[in-house]
């Protein structure tokens, strides 16, 4: 059985005081101070909030936009929409074998996306690739069945030379 | 001994007993818990207690005089606190008896409904805990006294060693259990170690704070005249405190108790707990072979010989994680596992105290002492900066230390509720968290406006096709051959998708079958207390339903009683218990009711939500398939119970193209949510938003002659809150758009164009919890805000069957939380619309 306390003077007493009340009392302070510890620091990767909204909106044909898309599109690779802008954009300018290839890589991420099949089937349809637009207007139909632009694509498509 | 264990069987009766009357008691009085527990009557062993809660109380009583005895005892002379114990057990006994007499002649519990007077009865139910109490200590005084001025609590060092032990084995035991549940995840050992040391930090962190509460009683207690007294009472008001904080954290949140009746259950259920623990220690033997225990030993330690001290140690965690097994699929919101853990970490430090008990004395240093915390708090801190430091360094980001522990330790019950207690996650905002419970608060008065998708409606159509609504409860839709190719259980379903529409990217709008079903009754997102005074005025189904002269039959618990009063929908299975309603039997009752003569006059619409796959069900047999089947790659029973109603389903179609009614009706199958199956260690749905609970099938047949003249897009977004508007269109009425918060068609006439969804942002919420998500680029982002959890999590939904989890970085976040606030804020001052007319003036200008 542990002996018990004799010493009562005064500076024993504030040292066995400090000892074992304050120095506890203190760490629980640290503790609760510290506590929770947060997560946050460190998860701050190279994210980019304008990228992220870039697309919340369809933009207007504005050149200027486009090496903002390049860029985002290039940090969100996966981001359709992003993909989407910059092939209009690209098609605004003229820029069709650019736009191709970017609706090309849009769909590898999204087949389904229909309204990227058509833009990307007028393009094909555009340089005699008919074959190709008819192929995309099939796929376009299969997501969206009865849509009257993907009927006409295809209708197009079929009444068109295949220059390729 | 024998006679202390006499005791303790007959109080341990007597507190389970009180324990479940004011659990009855305050579950009762939360409406959520009333509605979503008692009101469909979910467990039946409950109900027999309610029924025969009298009788029950009569043996309580019984059982807790005949643990006074003692005090009862008229014989002995006495004097002072153990006059007073006497005096006190006597009116205990003539109270508790006139109580159970006024029982007898009338039953209270059976009475009960959520209202004020289940609050009363659950705090009243703590009285005769704390009176028991209240007789144990006076009668303990008297034995008590002459060893007041004993030495000091214990010995630092020995607090060290059972602490360090006690960590060191159940971090073992349970990083063990990890490993084995989640080690075939194809994760390197990189991640494991992190793991490793992530949850080693966590529970010597845990550890290390009861250390040092624990020194700072010790050393309170040997500055009091009365060393051990001053020890027992500290120890016994951090019991107390630590019983009401683990109540209003994690017990009366999961039942959505409100913040004041929250404020009285907390403390006086801590209260009561720790004075009926203390009551009852201070009953022991305070003294055995080694002389006098210390007050920690009597209040956790038990009186065994150290061999059965360590057998009982060592057959703890396999106790405990049997019983967490037992309870996982029909834990609500973690608390039984999350109690079960406490349970076993306190039962842990208590055999380990014994075990202790044998140690030399040591005169360290409190410096050397300090030094396991420290070093605990510095690892516990620099880990996850080291990791994420490693991270951004490596550019490999499987080795956040939250993706890590998100992936293997949130898995395991004692390692997320340490997390859940020690941890900031990223992304928890104060003001943004503080804004949706403001929110989510005033969502508690409600005004529900007079809408409908169609301006004014005009006679019933000519064309008026039977409609068919399937909303199976917690279907998934990667559990249907349609959406999935690795099933092979669903082969009816399967051919009814050739004739349909399948929508491949439907969502609920609400985690959780109390706000999903009126949510597709609406036509749009709702919130708490929809079902309420008003719910017809927003009811845009059962409005155009009336406007076209349909006769509805209907199986639903949610809706059913709260339709328009001026319809008689026929019930399908009526008396049938929510739990129990079977698709097979709701078919054979639909056949019946459409053979009736006389009900060919008016179309149908039958709405019939089965809860065949609900976990309630899905569990009953454990990981145990009911039909032969084999179903490699999915949860057997609820396969085989999915396998079933398949067929009844196919029986259903052939029975309706044999009658010539399947081609010009439209049958929609979908559900109210889906459902976790052990995803992440997690089941069920009511609080989490995660991708498999709120994606859902969505299959629509329209009438054969209509089906040339639609165009759809099965890749577009689509919610359940779809449905009614789609409806309307198929009636041929010119739906508007009512708002952001509703629905809008999935069908249009050939030569439109449905309008584009892919730009914009949806508020998915749950029914239960504080838990908000936001789905945007046309479904394949998920952003989780789990406000209960303090959790933010984001998932790529483009890869299949339920995505993946990606990282939340600051940018994710803070682009995501300001547009759930938005979303947030519309959806709420939509429902806050005061003025009379106001809900549908708005909506016509809009």
């Amino acid at each position: 059985m542990p002996a018990p306390r004799t010493d009562s003077s005064a500076p024993g007493f504030l040292a066995m005081f400090t000892r074992r009340v304050l120095v506890p009392a203190l760490a629980l302070c640290l503790w609760a101070a510290a506590l929770p510890v947060s997560l946050s620091r460190g998860v701050n990767a190279a994210s980019d909030e304008e990228c992220l909204t870039l697309a919340d909106a369809p933009p207007a044909p504005r050149p200027d936009l486009v090496a903002t898309l390049e860029r985002c599109s290039a940090l969100y690779p996966a981001d359709v929409e992003l993909l989407a802008d910059l092939g209009a954009q690209y098609e605004a300018g003229g820029r069709r074998p650019e736009a191709e290839a970017i609706y090309r890589r849009a769909l590898a991420v999204d087949p389904a996306y229909a309204e990227l099949r058509l833009r990307l089937g007028r393009l094909l349809l555009a340089r005699g690739a008919a074959a190709l637009a008819r192929r995309e207007a099939q796929a376009a139909l299969d997501v969206q069945p009865n849509r009257q632009a993907a009927l006409d694509l295809l209708r197009d498509a079929q009444g068109a030379p295949e220059n390729e | 001994m024998m006679r202390f264990a006499s005791f303790l069987a007959l109080r341990a009766a007597t507190i389970a007993f009180f324990l479940l009357t004011a659990a009855y008691g305050i579950v009762s009085y939360s409406p959520f818990a009333f509605d979503m527990f008692i009101r469909p009557q979910l467990l039946p062993w409950v109900n027999d207690f309610v029924a025969w809660h009298h009788v029950w109380y009569l043996g309580a009583y019984a059982v807790s005089v005949a643990s006074l005895w003692p005090d009862l005892d008229w014989r002995r002379s006495r004097s002072g606190a153990d006059r007073i114990a006497h005096r006190l057990a006597v009116a205990y006994a003539a109270v508790f008896g006139a109580v159970a007499l006024k029982l007898a002649a009338a039953p209270h519990l059976p009475t009960l409904w959520n209202d004020s007077r289940s609050l009363v009865t659950g705090l009243a139910a703590f009285v005769p805990l704390v009176w028991l109490a209240a007789i144990d200590h006076l009668s303990a005084l008297r034995a008590w006294s002459p060893l007041d001025d004993g030495p000091p609590a214990g010995r630092v060092h020995r607090l060290l060693a059972t602490c360090a032990f006690t960590a060191a084995g159940l971090w073992a035991v349970h990083l063990a259990h990890v490993v084995g549940r989640q080690a075939d995840g194809g994760d390197r050992i990189s991640a494991w170690i992190l793991t490793g040391g992530w949850t080693f930090a966590l529970t010597a962190t845990a550890f290390g704070i009861a250390l040092t509460l624990l020194a700072l009683i010790d050393g309170c207690a040997a500055q009091a005249s009365r060393p051990r007294r001053c020890a027992h009472l500290l120890t016994v008001t951090a019991i107390g405190a630590g019983l009401c904080e683990l109540l209003r954290r994690l017990v009366l949140p999961a039942i959505s108790l409100d913040a004041m009746a929250s404020l009285a259950v907390g403390p006086v259920a801590g209260v009561a707990l720790a004075l009926t623990w203390s009551g009852i220690a201070v009953r022991r033997p305070r003294v055995d072979e080694r002389g006098l225990v210390t007050p920690l030993e009597l209040l956790f330690a038990p009186a065994w010989s150290p061999r059965w001290t360590a057998v009982a140690l060592a057959a703890l965690p396999i106790v405990a994680l049997f019983a967490i097994a037992r309870v996982e699929r029909l834990d609500w919101d973690f608390v039984l596992q999350r109690l079960i853990v406490t349970a076993e970490w306190t039962a842990a430090f208590g055999l380990m105290l014994r075990l202790t008990a044998g140690m030399r004395e040591r005169s360290w240093s409190m410096r050397a002492v300090a030094i396991a915390p420290i070093a605990a708090m510095i690892l516990f801190a620099g880990l996850p900066r080291a990791a994420s430091t490693l991270t951004a360094w490596s550019g490999d980001q499987a080795m956040q230390p939250t993706l890590v522990f998100q992936r293997h330790a949130a898995a395991e019950p004692s390692f997320a509720l340490l997390a859940k207690a020690l941890v900031r996650w990223p992304g928890f905002d104060a003001g943004y968290h503080r804004h949706l419970q403001v929110d989510a608060a005033a969502a508690g008065s409600i005004e529900i406006p007079d809408v409908d998708f169609a301006p004014a409606l005009r006679a019933p159509s000519t064309h008026r096709p039977d409609i068919y609504l399937f909303v199976v409860d917690s279907l998934r839709r990667d559990y249907l051959s349609p959406y999935n190719p690795a099933v092979s259980f669903t082969p009816n379903i399967d051919r009814f998708a050739g004739d349909a529409f399948v929508f491949r990217n439907a969502f609920t709008r609400h985690g959780g079958t109390a706000l999903a079903i009126p949510s597709i009754w609406t036509g749009s997102s709702v919130v708490r207390k929809i079902l309420g005074p008003g719910f017809e005025r927003m009811n845009t189904m059962q409005k155009l339903l009336d406007a076209e002269g349909y006769r509805i039959a209907i199986n639903d618990y949610t809706v059913a009683g709260r339709l328009n009063p001026s319809v008689r929908p026929t019930v399908i299975d009526p008396g049938v218990p929510s739990p129990e309603t079977d698709l097979c039997s709701n078919l054979t009752g639909l056949q019946q009711h459409l053979a009736h003569p006389g009900t060919g006059a008016h179309p149908l619409f039958a709405f019939l939500a089965p809860m065949n796959v609900h976990l309630i069900n899905t569990r009953h047999q454990g990981h145990a398939a009911t039909s032969d089947g084999d179903y490699p790659g999915f949860y057997g029973p609820y396969a085989s119970r999915l396998k079933r109603i398949d067929g009844c389903f196919g029986d259903f179609v052939s029975y309706l193209k044999r009658e010539g009614r399947y081609d010009e009706s439209i049958i929609i199958v979908t559900s109210d949510h889906g459902d976790s199956l052990g995803e992440e260690g997690l089941w069920g749905h009511a609080f989490w938003l995660f991708p498999e609970d709120i994606r859902i099938p969505l299959l629509l047949k329209v009438p054969v002659s209509l089906k040339p003249e639609l165009t759809t897009d099965l890749s577009r977004i689509a919610f359940s809150t779809d449905i009614a508007p789609t409806l309307y269109t198929l009636l041929q009425h010119d739906v508007r758009d009512p708002g952001p918060i509703f629905g809008a068609p999935l069908i249009v006439p050939r030569g439109t164009d449905l309008p584009s969804r892919r730009r914009d942002s949806y508020l998915v919420t749950s029914s239960y919890a504080p838990t908000y998500a936001l789905l945007r680029r046309n479904g394949r982002s998920l952003y989780v805000s789990d406000l209960f959890e303090r959790k933010e999590f984001a998932f790529d939904l483009s890869r299949e069957p339920i995505g993946t989890q990606v990282l939340v970085d600051n940018a994710v976040r803070r682009v995501n939380q300001r547009l759930i606030r938005d979303r947030v804020t519309e959806l709420s001052a939509f429902f806050r619309k005061t003025a009379p007319g106001h809900g549908s003036q708005t909506l016509t200008q809009r």
